[in-house]
């Protein structure tokens, strides 16, 4: 599904953030991608949906180069991919609904099929009550849940979460990492970049860790491991 | 295929739709901003329109003067009548020249004996008149070219041009048009600015919306369509509210101010002009300022998830 060969990423200023990568992501999969803050995992799943291209390197997508996609290209790449940031970055003057919708709007679905799709949605991840709200009024595990549904309410094959609960306590965390599994359960692969052992060590899954723009271990069913260079 | 196209057509209607909605939402979110970008654009075509009302008064006022556009050309005492009639042909075609009338100096003679008969009795003079030549052009401003060209006629002693009214409508016309250039330029490229910063910030106050629609996979173009519709519309109301203020103040005038020795152009000769003038280039200020910064701001790299 997902395919990283030597990539290098270097930014407009010269700080490398990607040093050969090799990675391999299977359809299905669930990934942490765990690692220190400013280690390059938001850059990493930046090449994946394509908000920059790697310096050196080739990125697969569904079966597809994206190294080079041309900015035409991409929209239609982003369709088939959701994606969540620790931020949420719902829209404050939009009820949950509408900022659920406000996402099919956006590709040109009629309004039809959105009301057709967003009950399910809603149900999946557990705000069927609270539709009508808007996101201040929520809390910010139900704002991380506003956020994956405009995410995964096209059905995407890849579900990219960006720090999902790094704004949020110990429990809600665990309960956003249990959705994305749940999700994940569904057919949907889901690759986590975050740095909170906590959630890590209660799913057993794969875990990628990077260091300094290095993957330094790949492990099935793994735990957060803090490493540190000799 | 008919369900795919009642697809593709249903998908059609629903961007529509998000287009409308989404101007509109722009427009009244900000209304202060709003009014300001529609009073600039009505204020710049306001002075366009005024300019080209005056103009066209102007051309039509000249067109009007009644029989003083005339050029009057008198032939040396010895010139044969074939000369004089041949260069009238000639003269009939030149450029601007409405008619060439040759009056002989026989007939001139008698117009002028019937004329003073009454003071004086002129039938024991011999005839002190030459052959003459009215000219009479289709705009003033050709009556100094062709009395000029008539100068350089051998045949030719004197050429009469109603020259002062002639060259001062013609200095005016220029000075209101170089004037009109000048202002124009300066209130396009501000309506151009006050327009694109209106739209600058309608996508400023809306970035987490464009930030959102790019991560789901909105096309550039259908991030546009808003705000080039939210321009356009503010470029068509200060069109429509341009016009409608000239339109009232010019009848108003026309109706309650007649000017005796300067005619009017009637007001219906120019609502529909001016109404086209105004309206499309209220469009056209609107769509082109907006389309361009919403494409600068769009087009800039690496703002769009950070």
């Amino acid at each position: 599904m997902i395919q990283l060969h030597n990539v290098f990423f270097v930014y407009p200023n010269g700080t490398e953030a990607l040093h050969n990568i090799n990675l391999r992501v299977e359809k299905g999969e669930f990934v942490f991608l765990v690692g220190p803050t400013g280690t390059g995992k938001s850059t990493l799943l930046k090449l994946i949906y394509c908000a920059e291209h790697p310096t050196k390197g080739r990125v697969i997508v569904a079966g597809r180069d994206i190294s080079r996609l041309s900015p035409r290209e991409i929209p239609l790449l982003r369709r088939r991919l959701g994606v969540v940031f620790q931020d949420f970055r719902l829209l404050p003057s939009r009820t949950v609904w509408e900022n659920i919708a406000f996402a099919l709007k956006a590709i040109g679905m009629g309004r039809k099929e959105i009301c057709r799709k967003l009950p399910e949605v809603l149900e999946i991840v557990g705000l069927t009550d609270k539709a009508d709200v808007y996101p201040a009024q929520l809390s910010g595990g139900e704002q991380q849940r506003v956020a994956i549904a405009r995410a995964i309410v096209n059905n995407p094959l890849i579900l990219l979460a960006d720090e999902p609960t790094g704004n949020l306590d110990p429990e809600s965390s665990l309960e956003i990492v249990n959705l994305l599994v749940r999700i994940n359960l569904m057919g949907t692969t889901v690759i986590t970049a975050t740095h909170d052992k906590y959630i890590v060590d209660n799913t057993r899954k794969r875990v990628v860790t990077l260091y300094r723009g290095r993957i330094v271990s790949d492990k099935e069913k793994g735990v957060y491991e803090h490493y540190a260079p000799e | 295929m008919t369900r795919k196209r009642e697809f593709m057509s249903t998908m059609r209607l629903s961007s529509l739709e998000f287009l409308i909605e989404e101007a509109f939402k722009n427009i009244s979110r900000n209304v202060v901003i709003s009014i300001a970008s529609i009073t600039t654009v009505a204020f710049t075509l306001l002075v366009v329109g005024i300019l080209g009302i005056a103009v066209a008064n102007i051309e039509y006022t000249s067109r009007n003067l009644p029989g003083k556009l005339e050029v009057a050309v008198f032939f040396k005492r010895d010139v044969a009548l074939e000369k004089v009639e041949k260069l009238a042909e000639e003269v009939r075609n030149w450029e601007g020249v409405k008619e060439a009338q040759v009056v002989k100096r026989e007939e001139a003679w008698r117009n002028l004996q019937q004329e003073l008969k009454r003071e004086i009795d002129l039938s024991d003079i011999s005839n002190p008149l030459p052959h003459t030549l009215r000219i009479k052009t289709v705009a003033p401003e050709y009556i100094i070219s062709v009395a000029d060209a008539l100068r350089k006629e051998q045949i030719v002693d004197e050429v009469r041009e109603g020259k002062e009214v002639a060259e001062r409508l013609q200095a005016l016309n220029k000075i209101v048009k170089w004037i009109g250039m000048i202002i124009g330029v300066f209130l396009f490229v501000a309506s151009f600015l006050i327009i694109g910063n209106a739209v600058r910030l309608a996508i400023y106050a809306r970035r987490q919306e464009i930030r959102i629609m790019q991560l789901v996979g909105a096309t550039n173009l259908f991030i546009m369509g808003p705000f080039v519709l939210e321009g356009t519309i503010y470029g068509m109301l200060g069109g429509l509210l341009a016009f409608l203020l000239l339109f009232l103040a010019y009848t108003y005038l026309y109706n309650h101010f007649p000017l005796p020795f300067l005619p009017f152009l009637p007001y219906e000769g120019i609502t529909l002009p001016l109404f086209l003038l105004l309206f499309s280039l209220g469009i056209f200020i609107g769509m082109v300022s907006s389309f361009i910064s919403t494409r600068y701001f769009l087009g800039r790299k690496g703002e769009q998830f950070d």
